[in-house]
């Protein structure tokens, strides 16, 4: 079954960058934006999995993505989009994951 | 910026949400298009900022979370009134504002012109008062178009006029034809009856640069006043040097003459020393169209005293003037000795004063070449006395004398009578 879930994902890959398309529609990459060490926009996930000051983790659609840092702060969050100020020493993103 | 007016003019809250899935409520909110932002992990808890609008529908998500929330701070204009609802005077001043601020917005306040060099504001005010335009006006009264279109009209010169209403200023964009300043010189030989120069004083003529006319001295001349610089007749010759008529014109020269001027200047030797005491009087002054008002303590008719005024006339914009004037009189008390100038203070004296006149011919142009000026001390009196020799400009206008001359039938068919004869 994850094999085919793949194998579809391979799929859309090619067809969205044969057709020249953005992969965050057709895939539903979530995009990250930073800017220095200090701020960054996440787009396209689905929700936040953990929140403290240190970490914030997002579930996206393709895995999670991991923020790690000290005094952070999510400056505004809206449908699928967040910005995250404070020192961001880590991100990390992890394929797969668990369901909010 | 405006983003954080707008949310105080909406009202905003800052709550804290405590709990074990306060992510998921997070995330609840986000899906429920509830936005928020500022958020902030407080010890187990986070601190997060909402409007007061999504504020209201969180009530369902955090039963559903199990999570408790707790107002921290309340900001925003409706918070604000709430606090302040008893101030009944505050809002009535604040309306009465935004009601004055409204009022004033329907009238035109300043008239502002632009591009215009050779008629005056104040020519085109007067013009446009008559048609009804003035500051003071409403608003909705101005017909631009029509302003335009009149200023076209009234004035030839002006070849383009754009009037537009920008807030509470009637602005007045204008062209001239710069080219029509030479061609009404043009008209104006034609039309303008002919001219001389003439002598405007006594002099010797030491140069000379005639443009238009017949030069009747030449350098070194010496002339009298009233005599015929440069005539504007110009004779028409024949084959046979015969005049057979005349071109008039405007004559047109620079003539400069040593010429003299006489210089006196009288000074009394006596005068009054005023020793301003440290006594003075302030009132505060309010001044009407017809009517004055002073304030403060007056005080009592005094010879020896020097009265100044300083008075603030209000304008608001570039022409509206206010009735009003405010200001302050202050009242300057002396008392007065009776001195007498020594011989080198009033030579001091009249030097400074024939110093000034110098220098004021010198800004007229006027070149000086010496002078025979002498100081005579009197017992009561001193006199600066005598000629000053200067280079000038003495051209003068006259009218023309007209001949006429009886042609003869032969030299009509010659046809060579193009000129303004008489």
């Amino acid at each position: 079954m994850w094999r085919f879930y793949m194998e579809i994902e391979q799929v859309k890959n090619r067809l969205a960058s044969a057709a020249s398309m953005p992969k965050d529609v057709v895939i539903g990459s979530s995009i990250v934006n930073i800017i220095g060490t200090t701020e960054m926009c996440v787009e396209n996930f689905r929700g936040i999995t953990e929140y403290t000051d240190k970490m914030i983790r997002l579930q996206t659609k393709n895995g999670q993505i991991k923020i790690k840092g000290c005094r952070l702060e999510i400056e505004y969050y809206i449908t699928g989009e967040m910005r995250i100020t404070g020192k961001v020493r880590m991100i990390e993103f992890s394929e797969g994951g668990c369901q909010i | 910026m405006i983003d954080e007016f707008l949310s105080y003019m909406k009202g905003y809250v800052r709550v804290r949400v405590e709990g074990d899935s306060v992510e998921r409520f997070l995330n609840l909110c986000a899906y429920h298009e509830l936005s928020s932002w500022e958020l902030r992990k407080d010890m187990d808890a986070v601190l997060l900022t909402m409007s007061i609008h999504d504020f209201r529908k969180i009530r369902p998500l955090a039963r559903k979370t199990k999570i408790k929330i707790r107002i921290v701070k309340k900001c925003g204009l409706p918070y604000f009134t709430y606090r302040h609802r008893k101030r009944t005077l505050f809002f009535i001043g604040l309306i009465l504002c935004i009601g004055l601020l409204k009022v004033n917005s329907l009238f035109i306040w300043n008239i502002h012109f632009s591009g215009n060099s050779q008629y005056t504001d104040e020519m085109m005010l007067d013009f446009l008062k008559k048609k009804g335009v003035s500051v003071c006006m409403l608003r909705k009264k101005v017909d631009c178009p029509q302003i335009a279109k009149e200023l076209r009209n009234q004035y030839d010169k002006i070849v383009w006029a754009s009037v537009s209403v920008r807030g509470s200023v009637l602005k007045i964009d204008l062209k001239e034809n710069e080219d029509m300043i030479c061609e009404s010189v043009t008209e104006e030989g034609k039309s303008v009856k002919p001219t001389d120069l003439v002598a405007s004083c006594d002099g010797v003529v030491t140069k000379m640069v005639t443009r238009r006319g017949t030069p009747m001295v030449h350098e070194g001349d010496e002339v009298k006043k009233g005599d015929v610089l440069v005539t504007g007749r110009i004779e028409v010759l024949d084959d046979n040097k015969e005049v057979i008529n005349y071109q008039y014109c405007q004559a047109d020269a620079d003539i400069y003459a040593d010429t003299e001027l006489p210089f006196q200047e009288k000074i009394g030797r006596y005068y009054d020393e005023r020793h301003y005491t440290k006594k003075k009087n302030y009132q505060l002054i309010f001044r009407g169209k017809k009517k004055q008002y002073k304030l403060g303590i007056p005080c009592k008719d005094q010879p020896m005293s020097e009265t100044y005024y300083h008075e603030c006339f209000q304008q608001l914009g570039e022409h509206l003037e206010l009735p009003v004037s405010f200001g302050i009189m202050e009242v300057k008390f002396f008392d007065k000795t009776r001195k007498k100038y020594s011989p080198d203070e009033i030579r001091m004296l009249l030097s400074e004063d024939f110093e000034r006149f110098s220098k004021d011919l010198r800004e007229k142009g006027i070149q000086i070449r010496g002078n025979s000026v002498k100081i005579h001390l009197y017992e009561k009196s001193a006199i600066a006395d005598g000629m000053i020799f200067v280079n000038e400009k003495i051209t003068q206008k006259a009218d023309t004398e007209i001949i006429t001359i009886e042609r003869k039938k032969a030299d009509e068919s010659v046809g060579t009578d193009d000129g303004n004869t008489g």
